[in-house]
């Protein structure tokens, strides 16, 4: 019963608020052919209406109990983008419809509670009033077993009409209000999208501050620790010079080679995350370097302008490199080579051709499906062609935000 | 020797001070940042500046451009760089200052106690002394080194280090005499013009694989 009660006022005061925004919508009705014919000036016509749709969505979302976000409006585009924006014309649908039902209905809503009371009481006064002209609302009395019996019946319609009828009036309501003025499923996916592409955008940035972090913490920390104590061990090899071949002469050895491995572990594990010569010269002074290093003349082509991508795309992009130009010296019997990079802050592309033989193991290869898995990670594509004789050319192309 | 020592890491600047005191040597001034190795250099005049390639404020190379910068003001200036990864574009631009009185080796090499005050007086003595893993990663390039024999390949893989005939012969327990025959094959072999030893033949080596 209670929550009956609670239920109702609750959705009344729904109905009721939803007047502040109809008789505003009604209005707009009556110059809705004017706004109609206006349209094609641009979206600013739009504007009032747009704003009252926000009033609407705020106050739908507040009785919700969670925002509305925004329909995706056409800001942008020639006039007659407002007309074909479906946005703009479910905005205008709603105005209609919440003009009079929600103007109606705020008010049956205000009024039923009134006349629920009115009904039950009509027993105690009807007769007052002269013969035939007494209306208890759409009842007209004129005998006492008509006051006893249609008088009380009204009064229980209309409680009906308040506990069953109203909250779910309220409900759709603030449904019409949440279709029409929200975004639709497409723009919904086209947000969510949109959101995606902006958090895997820092969660590049902060995974690359990560990778030149953890870089830098092993070469300045552990490295340079590990090289401390070798010298100290070196040292100490030095003292025991005089007695080579005992126990602690030997022992020494051993715990000098083990670093020395240990060492030359750690410099190929820092490679794999994040090979230092990126954070020394970035990614065009690396990938100069790298085809200096190869075995056959390797051109590289950078434009001045290039936008410095992400550590973590940087990263790939030098991965991709390098295990292209090591396939193209070990398998293509090339005798030439091209690195290109090129990028625009959206993206990065990064193409390695070669006038080798061709014909690559395109699947097979384990370098070539590497460099797949690699740029896959990043939701990058790779793109490989090496028709037989012809070359090959591996392009790939990194989102960089 | 009187060596200036670039460092920013406190207990690897200790140990290399140890080491070289160990040996006889004495540290004159030390620099913990890039841009303090100038000043350093120029005030002490050093036999040999030390550098650590990665040092503040960026944790780059900077290491490696004062290395450059202190040769264009100090001609001739032995200097050794100590890095934590080698790397051979970094070699190349070095040794562009001049192949004399050059080192570049990985810090790995500093615990090697003996190798490593070898390379220093070496390079001090306007000798050259390269990481054998650039050496590698220089052979690399030119492959096939087929004509040459395991042997032959191990020999120029010690050459190109800047290690004199003596050493590599201690290096491979062969005589001496053995490998001046071996270096005169690779020599012919090559097509190279017969080198006396120090940084003269290393950088003949290097002028053949780099091509």
């Amino acid at each position: 019963m209670r929550t009956a009660i609670k239920r109702s006022t609750a959705a009344t005061a729904v109905l009721a608020s939803g007047l502040q925004t109809a008789l505003p919508a009604l209005a707009g009705v009556i110059v809705l052919p004017l706004l109609v014919l206006l349209l094609p000036f641009g979206p600013a016509v739009l504007k009032p209406v747009r704003v009252l749709a926000g009033l609407e969505r705020e106050r739908a979302g507040r009785h919700l109990g969670y925002p509305l976000p925004e329909a995706a409006y056409a800001e942008r585009g020639g006039r007659l983008r407002a007309v074909r924006d479906p946005a703009t014309w479910r905005a205008l649908v709603w105005m209609v419809v919440h003009g009079f039902a929600g103007t109606f209905l705020g008010l049956l809503g205000i009024m039923l509670w009134p006349a629920i009371a009115e009904s039950a009481t009509i027993p105690l006064y009807w007769w007052l009033f002269p013969p035939e002209s007494f209306a208890g609302m759409f009842v007209i009395i004129r005998t006492w077993p008509e006051a006893l019996t249609l008088a009380p019946l009204q009064a229980v319609v209309y409680t009906a009409a308040v506990v069953w009828l109203v909250p779910l009036i309220a409900r759709g309501q603030l449904r019409l209000a949440r279709s029409l003025l929200g975004p639709n499923e497409a723009e919904l996916l086209a947000q969510q999208v949109e959101r995606l592409t902006e958090t895997r955008a820092e969660a590049l940035e902060s995974h690359g501050a990560e990778l030149r972090r953890i870089e830098r913490d092993l070469h300045d920390g552990i490295q340079a620790q590990l090289v401390a104590v070798s010298v100290r061990l070196g040292l100490a090899a030095r003292a025991l010079a005089g007695e080579p071949g005992s126990p602690a002469a030997e022992l020494v050895k051993d715990a000098r080679t083990g670093i020395e491995d240990t060492l030359g572990n750690l410099r190929s594990l820092i490679r794999g995350i994040y090979p230092p010569i990126l954070a020394d010269r970035g990614l065009t002074g690396a990938v100069h370097a790298l085809a200096g290093g190869q075995r056959i003349p390797v051109t590289v082509r950078v434009p001045d302008d290039l936008p410095r991508p992400p550590a973590a795309i940087e990263a790939a992009a030098y991965f991709v490199i390098a295990e292209s130009l090591t396939n193209v010296t070990k398998h293509s019997t090339a005798s030439h080579a091209e690195v290109v990079l090129d990028g625009d802050g959206q993206s990065l592309r990064v193409t390695v051709q070669d006038d080798g033989q061709g014909g690559a193991d395109v699947r097979g290869g384990s370098g070539l499906s590497g460099i797949r898995r690699r740029v896959a990670a990043l939701d990058g594509t790779a793109r490989i062609d090496s028709p037989a004789n012809a070359g090959t050319t591996i392009e790939v192309l990194l989102p960089c935000g | 020797m009187r060596i200036v020592l670039a460092e920013d890491n406190a207990l690897l600047r200790e140990g290399i001070s140890l080491l070289v005191k160990s040996a006889g040597h004495e540290i004159v001034g030390i620099a913990a940042s890039g841009p303090e190795i100038l000043p350093t250099v120029l005030e002490h005049r050093p036999d040999i500046a030390v550098l650590d390639v990665r040092l503040p404020p960026t944790f780059r190379d900077e290491g490696l451009r004062a290395a450059i910068e202190a040769r264009d003001h100090l001609p001739g200036l032995p200097v050794l760089v100590l890095s934590q990864y080698v790397e051979q574009a970094y070699a190349k631009e070095l040794l562009e200052t001049g192949a004399a009185g050059t080192g570049y080796l990985l810090k790995d090499r500093v615990g090697r106690v003996e190798e490593f005050l070898d390379a220093l007086e070496r390079v001090a003595a306007g000798g050259t002394a390269l990481d054998p893993e650039v050496v590698s990663q220089l052979m690399n390039k030119r492959d096939p080194l087929q004509s040459l024999t395991a042997r032959e390949q191990q020999v120029l893989h010690l050459m190109a280090q800047g290690l004199d005939n003596l050493t590599i012969a201690g290096e491979l327990v062969v005589t001496e005499r053995a490998v001046t025959k071996h270096i005169g094959n690779i020599f012919r072999k090559l097509g190279l013009p017969a080198s006396d030893s120090g940084h003269r033949r290393v950088l003949a080596v290097l002028a053949y694989v780099n091509a």
